[in-house]
């Protein structure tokens, strides 16, 4: 028979039901003929049963568990590799689907858009007006937040975790895009930082905030039925129609789908839009699809 | 067939939510930190669920995405607030725990969860994950091998002086 202090070692193996061949075998043989070794298994039994019966040793909040089922329920398939032509077609049908829970909330392609507008309307219009209810409401949650008066309820860098937070809160969908892959040793030129609600009228927006360089970058969004755009600087493209103005100094970028939602961007980042988007979408890969899209 | 494999992924994921919450927070000993690590644990794992390799046992593949999403995160952080990766070595930490070796406490009939989350949180970081994947996760040794990326042995070893350490932090004797 083997000794004992070559045995008890293997005890815990036995316990989990991890020992095979010989080691087993001899571990059985050895603690048919010691009752020392036979109670200290016991004994090992004992604790380890104890120490299970603290699972789980954490429990999960309920709305941990929403927003698990939230990010479960809203996953989108990976897509593959396209064409430019082809990312310019998806870009399109991105901001352009209709149906107020089906709708891909696109920062990134309003950007895009922002810039093509730039290059074929030119000089942007600074007309007398006044700012739209929604443009002011965005303003105001912006500056609340630069003064650290609007806590974010959900924080994250993920955009997925974010937009799922959304699910049951208001009564669109808040799709947001992912997150651009970087090169190593890169970060992304802007993250995003969480969301929460805004009170707007009788019901509530979603507020997205962003942060590019330290700067905050606020995103509001709402079914654009519910908004009344009055900024006399407007552009059509296709079904989106893109606002842009400047209040006390911000920058507020505004674009509506029609049936859809209407969205405001607002920043101190740059001088003007096309310097704001260039900020924002930095990275290699994206400034190539702007210039693509300023092309065409 | 790609969508029912996500919906099976989802149920799993919401099944062992409590563990892989857990197991986040024996990482980052934070709420928030380990409630993100759970969620970018799902949204990770449910893209990917869209390529199911056939086999695989899901729950050690949850628990394994967020290891990764852990040390991605904590790479891209080039230090973490929360834990250390390993502050002390191997034998300082059994001779700790044996100093802390009191007759009086040598048996507890029932161990309480607290006592239980706190003795676990007083392991080195080595010695806690083992501990979290096998008796919270009930993972196999060659589970716990291949998240960890180390050998099944260097598992056996750890998880014994694990073991010792939890059981003399439990005030229990124990069999040397």
């Amino acid at each position: 028979m083997k000794p004992c202090e070559e045995m008890r070692p293997q005890i815990g193996a036995y316990l989990d039901n991890e020992l095979r061949g010989h080691e087993l075998s001899d571990l059985t043989r050895h603690l048919k003929d010691c009752a020392a070794c036979v109670g200290m298994l016991e004994d090992e039994r004992r604790f380890l049963q104890a120490v299970r019966s603290a699972r789980p040793l954490y429990t999960a909040s309920p709305e941990l568990r929403a927003l698990a089922a939230g990010i479960i329920a809203g996953v989108q398939p990976k897509q593959t590799a396209r064409s430019w032509g082809d990312r310019f077609r998806v870009f399109l049908e991105r901001v352009t689907i209709v149906g107020p829970r089906n709708l891909w909330l696109s920062p990134q392609a309003a950007a895009a858009f922002v810039v093509i507008l730039a290059v074929f309307a030119g000089v942007w219009m600074r007309l007398h007006h006044r700012p739209s209810d929604f443009a002011m409401v965005a303003l105001n949650a912006h500056r609340q937040r630069i003064k650290g008066k609007l806590p974010l309820n959900v924080r994250s860098a993920s955009p997925a975790i974010v937009a799922a937070w959304f699910h049951d809160k208001v009564p669109f969908q808040v799709k947001l895009p992912p997150n651009e892959e970087m090169p190593a040793g890169q970060r992304a030129p802007y993250q995003i930082d969480g969301g929460t609600l805004v009170p707007y009228r009788s019901g509530n927006s979603a507020y997205i905030g962003y942060h590019v360089r330290g700067r905050p970058v606020s995103l509001l969004v709402l079914p654009t039925p519910a908004v009344k755009i009055t900024s006399p600087t407007k552009t059509v493209m296709r079904r989106l129609t893109i606002y842009y103005d400047t209040i006390d100094g911000f920058h507020v970028v505004t674009w509506a789908v029609p049936r859809g939602v209407t969205y405001a961007m607002v920043s101190d980042i740059s001088e003007n839009p096309n310097q704001a988007c260039i900020v924002c979408h930095a990275s290699p890969k994206e400034r190539g699809f702007m210039q693509k899209l300023i092309k065409q | 067939m790609a969508d029912q494999a996500a919906e099976s992924f989802g149920e799993v994921a919401l099944t062992y939510l409590d563990g892989l919450y857990s197991y986040a927070m024996s990482l980052s000993h934070n709420t928030a930190g380990a409630q993100d690590l759970v969620q970018q644990t799902c949204l990770r794992a449910m893209q990917a669920s869209r390529h199911p390799v056939p086999g695989t046992n899901i729950k050690a593949w949850f628990y394994k995405i967020l290891r990764n999403v852990y040390l991605n995160e904590r790479r891209h952080e080039n230090s973490s607030p929360f834990v250390e990766l390993d502050p002390e070595p191997e034998e300082n930490a059994i001779a700790r725990a044996k100093s802390t070796d009191d007759p009086h406490l040598s048996y507890v009939a029932k161990i309480e969860c607290r006592d239980v989350r706190a003795a676990v949180e007083g392991l080195a970081p080595k010695y806690r994950e083992v501990i979290m994947l096998r008796e919270f996760a009930e993972l196999s040794y060659q589970e716990i091998a291949d998240i960890l990326g180390v050998p099944i042995g260097t598992v056996m070893s750890r998880l014994g002086r694990a073991r010792g350490e939890l059981r003399i932090s439990l005030g229990q004797a124990g069999h040397a």
